[in-house]
């Protein structure tokens, strides 16, 4: 990827704000020009009081003081307004990320429930504010002066400007160098730590049976190894960005006793006027713009962390949704024709044909890991990798139960709607059949009460059931419930079962369970699959 | 609290000494560089002196510059070589945070501690952390107190008015910047509940994506993020109001000494002051004391700077420090033969308040000794004080060769994502043995044959690419293809297909037949039924 494109979706989101950082921008631009002119200044009238008779001590006694108060207000007032707009782009930019990511493929979601996913994709966000606040406005900055420098010189001598220009460039090349540096220093970085953190994740899950079969210390030697390598890759690819940085130094300070030089030379040729003041004034000024440039590889160095994280981010959403041939039946039942489903080339069980209807309920029994939930995600358009032919009654149109209980940290109300318009009759009414309506009105305040980590706190039953029950606040033809009982007793999974059969008489059940309550087996209105190997 | 603020700090030290070495070089070229700093800017003011106010030829100065030139590249070089010592000492510091994190680890689990599975991530996102304090603040704080010194005798010699200005607004102003921070810590307490709940909102977002997208909630999902990230925004800005207004305090100060540096010297020069030494005052004393104004408030610039690399490290070493270890019980050998283990009076620690007795158990050598009971009963607490994993009180007495290692069956057999060959080999010390005959007794050699690769398929998170049943066969295939005389096995038959639980039970009593001790709690009839000695846990604990 291109070092432009990569921060292409940022400048988007940096535009909508546009004033705001125009506004950041000038001020970085006053703040830098008050510093720059108090010391310069203070130059001037410190060497017109050494040498000439008579000095107008007001002008520059009040610019000193300006400079000094204007700078500090100015960069106070610009981190603010930096800031600011900083986290107002990583907000419109999370949301932007998120509408991409649904678009997903069901698998790329889960892979999201994983600790470890979310912390590196927050890690990545936070890590852009350093485009503006490190990268781009500093780098504005500088060059905004420095083309004020070169005009202001030009007015002295064509060498001073020509000074300012040729070190200019150089910087700009050197700091370019820089970024590619660090931009690479910060892929073979995080290809070390990714396996450091991977075995340190393995050891932690597997100390017990480490532990027990005596090989931690081969484990721990293995990991400290790593350790050892991954500082050694750090420091190496460090050494030439301090490289970079001395010879930046030495070009900038070199410029400095340049301008230094021509300045004096000004001085002691009759023609051209300057005074000693000037020179002097010239030579500070040359101190803190230089000052300001040695400022610059210490931001930089921050480009290879953002660019690879913003890389990363992108990278999140370019997997679309695989395109699954589940496809309508004609009189609305749900029909498996010779089907059977693979992960990876691996067949999962033997092929199974059902068909059922309106009324019916199909009851998917084998042990956890044997392909139960594969085959529902399959039914459910959700996952394309198998062979045989299904037909649901309506496409789109079904309510999914998944095997992990999803609940968020929010009201009840809202993890059960999740946005959608329900009248609150038919969530009570729902509530009552999944035996939760109690409880809920027992909360302080009932449905808006929060749950999750913040609020009450449910058994993992509870949330079991109320996930149950927002599948089924909508009318469906089909209804796929993947474990809805787990976490259950079994009576109380036998009286929600005997409910919804006498509440959902329009709709195909389809349910996953490695546990089949006795009374269903011998019903008529149900069917036993088991999944056998094949 | 304060405890906490302590035991973190004593890590931060103890952890540095390793790179006590490269510190003291570090500060070494700090002080060089300041050195060099000041001999530049001497020169330079000597230059102006003589040039514009006494009018010597330049010709008579080519050593001057020639020197300013020296000093120039010496301070460069200075810089460079003390941030190379800064890096190493991090680089040194970080490794052995590693370490002893790692043995952390371990010490734990001889106690019982049970460590998260994401804990491993420590090793680098907490670590991590560490890297901005050793590299920067740890040298920084030492030379924000040298480099000003050295800038301070100097001004003093030039001219003490302006040395007592300096020293007088040096204190200061971490004075004023404290008396803000105070303010600010309670807004950023404010500030880390916003983060954390921005952090909430989103990681519930992104977990619950899948039932978000089958119950078209992707606007109500977009709404609630873009409100909590409208209340973190606000929450932030609050706080850095106060961080910023801190910093402000500083360079309010700094620009201020440098505008009165300015003023004092120039009407100095022009005659209105003409006490304490402003008369002595000329262009190089005092062009030199303004241009060394901002270097004596560079170090306290760049320290204030550091400091949240600080906040960054006491953070993680709260996280990182250890606990006090406790003794961990070293077994008497035991002499009786015949019998594999043994326990007597033991009391196993559950939490630091509440030991589990248990009667006196023998486990015989060469036999299958299956632990039952109710759920609760203690069965697995057993298990891991026989193993080692928990802290007890009491002895368990092994055999003579007791310090061999356990083949362990855990409930959830760990599966790495690597290739099948990888996992069997996981904990084994020979990787030459050939499995096939193994896997021909637990039935796993079909699967294996049909997969893709064979033994080097590539199996996924969490043993993903094998069923339930495989998963158990293969952790079961490990215990065999070891060759240590205990073998302690933890429910391993539970929610398990039949065949693949035959095939476990049938093994295990083949185990002992070859003279191998096999300890198994399970409350699984049909092994039970096999078993040579049987002990019944019913939470009172009784030999059967």
């Amino acid at each position: 990827m291109s070092k432009p494109a990569v921060f292409k979706p940022w400048f988007r989101a940096f535009n909508a704000h546009r004033w705001q950082w125009w506004l950041g921008f000038k001020l970085a631009l006053l703040t830098v020009v008050c510093g720059i002119g108090l010391l310069a200044l203070s130059g001037w009238f410190i060497t017109a009081s050494a040498i000439f008779v008579t000095v107008n001590i007001y002008a520059p006694g009040s610019g000193i003081r300006f400079f000094a108060v204007t700078r500090t207000v100015a960069r106070y007032v610009e981190r603010l307004v930096n800031h600011d707009l900083v986290l107002k782009v990583q907000a419109r930019w999370r949301i932007a990320w998120f509408k991409r990511f649904q678009r997903h493929a069901y698998e790329g979601l889960a892979r999201f429930r994983v600790a470890q996913a979310i912390q590196g994709l927050t890690r990545h966000i936070e890590a852009m504010d350093n485009l503006w606040l490190r990268l781009a406005m500093p780098a504005f900055a500088v060059t905004a002066v420095s083309l004020c420098f070169i005009v202001w010189f030009s007015f002295y001598h064509w060498a001073l400007a020509g000074i300012v220009v040729v070190t200019g460039l150089g910087a700009y090349w050197l700091i370019s160098r820089l970024a590619h540096y660090s931009l690479l220093q910060a892929v073979k970085v995080e290809k070390y730590q990714h396996r450091i953190r991977a075995r340190g994740m393995a050891l932690t899950e597997s100390l017990e049976e480490v532990m027990a079969w005596k090989q931690f210390d081969k484990q721990s030697e293995r990991i400290t190894y790593y350790s050892r390598e991954t500082e050694r890759a750090f420091q190496f690819e460090q050494r030439r960005a301090r490289k970079i940085k001395l010879l930046l130094e030495w070009l900038t300070h070199g410029a400095v006793i340049g301008i230094y030089w021509v300045a004096i030379q000004l001085f002691i040729d009759p023609n051209a006027q300057v005074s000693s003041a000037e020179v002097v004034m010239l030579l500070l000024a040359a101190l803190a713009w230089q000052e300001l440039l040695l400022e610059l590889p210490q931001q930089w160095q921050n480009y290879g962390r953002t660019a690879l994280a913003s890389r990363r981010l992108l990278v999140e959403q370019t997997n679309s949704s695989a395109k699954a041939k589940v496809v309508e039946s004609a009189d609305a039942s749900l029909r498996w024709d010779n089907v059977s489903v693979y992960r990876q080339s691996r067949q999962l069980f033997a092929p199974i044909s059902l068909q059922a209807v309106a009324g019916e309920w199909v009851w998917l029994s084998a042990p956890s890991g044997e392909g139960k939930s594969t085959l529902l995600n399959a039914t459910a358009g959700m996952y394309a990798n198998f062979s045989g032919k299904i037909a649901v009654p309506k496409l789109s149109e079904f309510n999914y139960l998944t095997q992990h209980t999803d609940i968020l940290d929010d009201t009840v109300f809202n993890n059960l709607t999740l946005g959608r318009q329900l009248d609150e009759q038919r969530i009570w009414k729902v509530l009552e059949w999944v035996e939760l309506a109690e409880r809920i009105r027992q909360m302080p305040e009932q449905l808006n009460s929060r749950i999750g980590e913040l609020g009450i706190r449910l058994s993992g039953g509870q949330y079991r059931r109320l996930a149950l029950a927002r599948a089924l606040l909508k009318d469906a033809p089909l209804v796929i419930l993947d474990e809805p009982f787990s976490g259950l007793e079994v009576d109380l999974a036998a009286r929600i079962t005997e409910r919804l059969m006498n509440e959902l008489p329009l709709s195909i059940v389809l349910v996953a369970s490695h546990h089949v309550p006795a009374s269903v087996r011998a019903h008529d209105r149900h069917t036993v699959i088991e999944l056998g190997h094949c | 609290m304060s405890d906490n603020f302590r035991s973190a700090a004593n890590y931060l030290k103890q952890i540095q000494t390793v790179a006590q070495r490269s510190t003291r070089r570090a500060l070494l070229f700090g002080v060089l560089q300041t050195s060099s700093v000041i001999l530049q800017l001497y020169l330079g003011a000597q230059l102006a002196h003589r040039l514009l106010v006494l009018k010597e030829p330049l010709s008579d100065l080519t050593l001057y510059w020639l020197l300013l030139a020296f000093a120039t590249c010496a301070r460069a070089i200075m810089g460079w070589r003390r941030e190379l010592w800064q890096s190493e000492a991090a680089g040194l510091a970080l490794h052995n945070a590693r370490q002893r994190l790692l043995r952390r680890w371990q010490s734990q689990c001889r106690q019982g501690q049970s460590i998260d599975r994401g804990d491993g991530s420590m090793l680098i996102d907490t670590v991590e952390q560490l890297r901005g304090y050793y590299e920067r603040y740890f040298v920084q704080q030492y030379l924000t107190v040298l480099s000003p010194l050295m800038i301070l005798v100097v001004c003093f010699w030039l001219n003490p008015v302006v040395g007592v200005l300096l020293l007088i607004s040096g204190p200061i102003i971490p004075l004023f910047m404290a008396l803000v921070g105070i303010g600010a810590e309670r807004v950023s307490q404010k500030h880390a509940q916003s983060s954390v709940a921005l952090s909430r909102v989103f990681t519930s977002m992104l977990k619950n994506a899948t039932s978000i997208k089958l119950f078209n909630g992707l606007q109500f999902a977009n709404n609630t993020i873009a409100q909590a990230g409208e209340d973190y925004r606000r929450a932030n800005m609050k706080t850095l109001k106060l961080a910023f207004l801190s910093s402000a305090v500083l360079e309010f100060f700094s620009s201020v000494a440098i505008a009165a540096v300015a003023l004092y010297v120039g009407f100095g020069l022009l005659g209105y002051i003409n006490w304490l030494g402003a008369d002595e005052l000329t262009l190089f004393s005092g062009l030199l004391v303004l241009m060394l104004a901002p270097e004596y408030f560079a170090p306290l610039r760049q320290f204030a700077q550091t400091y949240h690399d600080r906040a960054a490290a006491m953070g993680a070493a709260t996280l990182l420090t250890e606990n006090n270890p406790q003794d961990v019980q070293a077994d008497v050998a035991m002499t009786a033969p015949g019998h594999c283990l043994a326990t007597q009076n033991l009391q196993v620690t559950i939490t630091p308040n509440a030991r589990l007795p248990y009667p006196d158990f023998t486990f015989p050598k060469g036999a299958l000794t299956v632990i039952s009971g109710p759920s609760g009963s203690g069965k697995s607490t057993l298990l891991r004080a026989l193993l080692g994993l928990q802290s007890y009180q009491g002895t368990v007495l092994r055999a003579n060769d007791g310090d061999q290692p356990i083949a362990y069956f855990s409930q959830q057999p760990f599966l790495l994502p690597a290739s099948i060959r990888t996992n069997l080999f996981l904990y084994s010390d020979d990787p030459s043995v050939d499995p096939q005959p193994v896997l021909r007794r637990v039935g796993l050699d079909k699967a294996i044959a049909v997969a893709a690769s064979g033994l080097d398929t590539m199996l996924g998170e969490r043993g993903a690419g094998l069923s339930g049943g495989e998963q158990r066969r293969l952790a079961l295939a490990r215990c065999l293809l070891s060759s240590y005389p205990l073998i302690i096995l933890d429910e391993p038959t539970e929610n398990l297909d039949a065949e693949s639980a035959d095939v476990i039970r049938r093994e295990l009593g083949d185990l002992c037949k070859s003279g191998r001790t096999v300890i198994v709690a399970s409350h699984d009839e049909a092994l039970i039924a096999l078993a040579d000695h049987r002990i019944e846990l019913d939470g009172g604990g009784s030999y059967v």
